[in-house]
């Protein structure tokens, strides 16, 4: 089991990582879920070895990784956020690099190169210059590096960042794939919830470096049981109506969105005639009503005020 | 480490512009500054003007002669005009009974001391002429040429025993050297760019969490910029020595050793440079300004033995290049052996081991 204890990493002033702790059994598939600067990167380059943390430790099977990184070095499999390719190169030059860094040697190394670019789907391409290739494309052979050692562990840094829906489902199935039927334990950070819904069996929401949040998908939404998500396309701005609603005694939450707001209230307590009501009282007009049963995204933004991608 | 050395070879055939082009600019500014032709000596054209006889020009011309790593030849005015003017010679001479008067085109060091030797032969002359008319004898002139040519003692004057008593100027070797280790500073240190970029897109951590230990990798991309900037250097010397006939010598294990200790000190420069910058992208400012200062303080653009500006020689004692200069003039000009550029080549290598040690420190803070 891979586990962290009070993990924290401060660069000067400004604290990147506070006291995280978390674990992955073998074979779970573990998201780590964040808006961009959450801290989600710095942690796992703490997991992966590649960042000393400031305080806490990282204990794989009980071994202290940190001290002894080599305990883990060799069964794990980094996907960084950024294509870590040598572009100006072929995707079978890049694997076969990385498989000779590797150690792997003659008919093992070129059965591997073909075995790996067979699963991201880019065997027939294998000779292009990987700067020719589609981002979705860069992306496939970015993971396909990180499985030429058949790694035990897989640490995913967003690797979905940027690329067209249809290769980023691409990857997503793969990686499924991988969890499922060879046991690859794996930890993917992404601020895409859905990308972490369908993937993993635990998640651990986590925000200004601190996890505030972990469980099941079921668990997580859980904690808004007893709340329900209505969202209001109105036909203009609605501050006034916002403020208005903010001082309802059943709504617990209100956030802009590009077209109007999102309202968490009390399940038994929802009142939607009364809503309507105020809306023709300020005249504003409502559009749409989208009464919704909780996401990550909106456990996300009763635990924070803020969403995601904000 | 080899296979990272090799790739970096695979990217480099991939890639190859940057080094071509720096090869191709250091070609053009060699010919440009040194000349493209293969006559060893400074070529001066010299004038005479109508109160000197046509038998004694030759006697002008030969004594000119004397004056070494120059050729004096006798030229019409018209066309030492015209060859100034076209920059085939930096400047001209006209020859008078009683004065002498410089054509220039472009001043340069080489004009003081065609200077300095036309006047002694003005004072010598004129001392003679004194002599003559002091004596009243219509022979004494013929007399003492013979007494000159057959002195009762003869007293052997000798400048200095090594280059820095006295200072010999070779306009094509300056220009050879000077920009060569000027432009190999642009390609070494643009091809170790390649760790700072390996850095920012995350190869380095996949090579880092790779078996490879990380002094194998640093040794992969340091030892490849090596050879790229030893490549560059020797390919230069060779093709302006066969090509251009460049008198370089015969020393070519002493010419290799000093390239060898100036590009690891160029090396060393370049990671503690690459340790300094945020970005990779913010060597393209920083190179061109280290490296320029660099040869204007070294003596790559012009000899540092004509500097006289107290602080620009301390400052120039920082400087690889001033070294490497030093020991490649010290070798090919002076002929030098290997045991005279000891000490250059030390200072190179100490210079080297600084800078990679802070380097190297500064890269692994980040």
């Amino acid at each position: 089991m891979l586990e962290t204890h009070d993990l924290r990493k401060a660069f000067k002033k400004k604290v990147a990582v506070d006291d995280v702790n978390l674990y992955l059994k073998e074979g779970e598939s573990v998201g780590l879920l964040g808006p961009n600067g959450a801290g989600k990167s710095t942690l796992i380059s703490m997991i992966s070895t590649l960042v000393k943390p400031t305080s806490g430790i990282v204990t794989w099977n009980g071994q202290d990784i940190i001290k002894q990184p080599n305990h883990i070095r060799p069964i794990l499999g980094v996907v960084p956020q950024e294509i870590a390719l040598y572009k100006e190169l072929s995707a079978y030059e890049n694997v076969k690099f990385f498989g000779k860094i590797y150690r792997l040697r003659g008919k093992k190394l070129e059965e591997k190169i073909q075995e790996v670019l067979e699963l991201v789907g880019l065997k027939d391409r294998q000779k292009e210059v990987v700067n020719n290739y589609s981002g979705g494309m860069q992306r496939r052979i970015n993971l396909a590096v990180a499985l030429l050692h058949e790694p035990e562990i897989l640490i995913m840094d967003e690797p979905t960042v940027g690329i067209d829906p249809q290769s980023r489902n691409y990857i997503l199935e793969m990686v499924k794939k991988l969890n499922e039927e060879k046991g690859i334990t794996v930890l993917y950070t992404s601020h895409y919830m859905e990308e972490v819904e369908k993937l993993c069996d635990r998640i651990y929401i986590m925000d200004h470096g601190k996890v505030i949040a972990t469980g099941t998908k079921d668990e997580l939404t859980g904690i808004l049981s007893s709340e329900e998500t209505i969202q209001l396309e109105l036909d203009q701005s609605p501050q006034i109506f916002k403020k208005l609603l903010e001082e309802q005694e059943n709504v617990l939450k209100v956030t802009e969105w590009e077209k109007g707001l999102t309202l968490i209230v009390s399940k038994n307590n929802r009142k939607l005639a009364h809503i309507f009501q105020l809306a023709e009282q300020e005249k504003v007009s409502i559009i749409s009503v989208d009464v919704k049963v909780p996401s990550l995204e909106d456990v996300f933004l009763h635990l924070t005020g803020r969403r995601l991608r904000d | 480490m080899f296979h990272i050395f090799t790739l970096q070879w695979q990217r480099f055939r991939r890639k190859p512009l940057m080094v071509l082009a720096m090869i191709a600019m250091t070609i053009v500014f060699i010919l440009f500054i040194g000349g493209a032709n293969s006559e060893p000596q400074t070529m001066i054209p010299v004038s005479f003007s109508d109160d000197i006889v046509d038998s004694e020009r030759s006697g002008w011309i030969d004594q000119l002669n004397e004056l070494d790593g120059f050729k004096f030849a006798d030229t019409e005015y018209e066309q030492s005009k015209e060859r100034v003017a076209l920059g085939n010679s930096s400047f001209g001479v006209i020859i008078s009974e009683q004065h002498y008067t410089f054509l220039v085109g472009t001043e340069t060091p080489n004009q003081s001391i065609v200077e300095q030797f036309i006047s002694s032969l003005y004072w010598e002359k004129e001392k003679i002429d004194l002599a003559v008319s002091a004596s009243g004898d219509d022979e004494a002139s013929t007399k003492i040429e013979k007494s000159l040519k057959n002195p009762p003692i003869k007293v052997e004057s000798v400048i200095g025993e090594s280059e820095k008593d006295f200072f010999i100027f070779d306009n094509q070797l300056q220009a050879l050297f000077g920009m060569t280790l000027f432009f190999a500073i642009y390609t070494i240190v643009f091809s170790l760019s390649e760790v700072a970029e390996e850095k920012q897109r995350g190869s380095w951590d996949r090579l880092i969490l790779s078996p490879v230990r990380k002094w194998q990798v640093y040794l992969g991309h340091l030892s490849s910029a090596f050879v790229i900037g030893m490549a560059q250097m020797i390919v230069i010397f060779l093709m302006f020595q066969v090509l251009f006939g460049f008198d370089i010598g015969d020393k070519w294990l002493e010419i290799l050793l000093i390239c060898a200790f100036y590009t690891f000190a160029i090396v060393s420069l370049g990671m503690l440079i690459i340790g300094l910058v945020n970005k990779a992208s913010q060597l393209s400012a920083i190179v061109p300004i280290v490296a320029v200062s660099m040869a204007m303080l070294g003596g790559a653009y012009w000899p540092i033995e004509i500097v006289s500006n107290n602080m620009v020689i301390i400052a120039a004692k920082a400087v690889p290049i001033t070294y490497a200069m030093d020991a490649l003039k010290s070798v090919t000009i002076y002929g030098n052996d290997l045991a005279t550029i000891t000490q250059p080549l030390v200072v190179l290598f100490f210079m080297g081991v600084l800078c990679m040690g802070i380097g190297i420190n500064l890269m692994e803070r980040r």
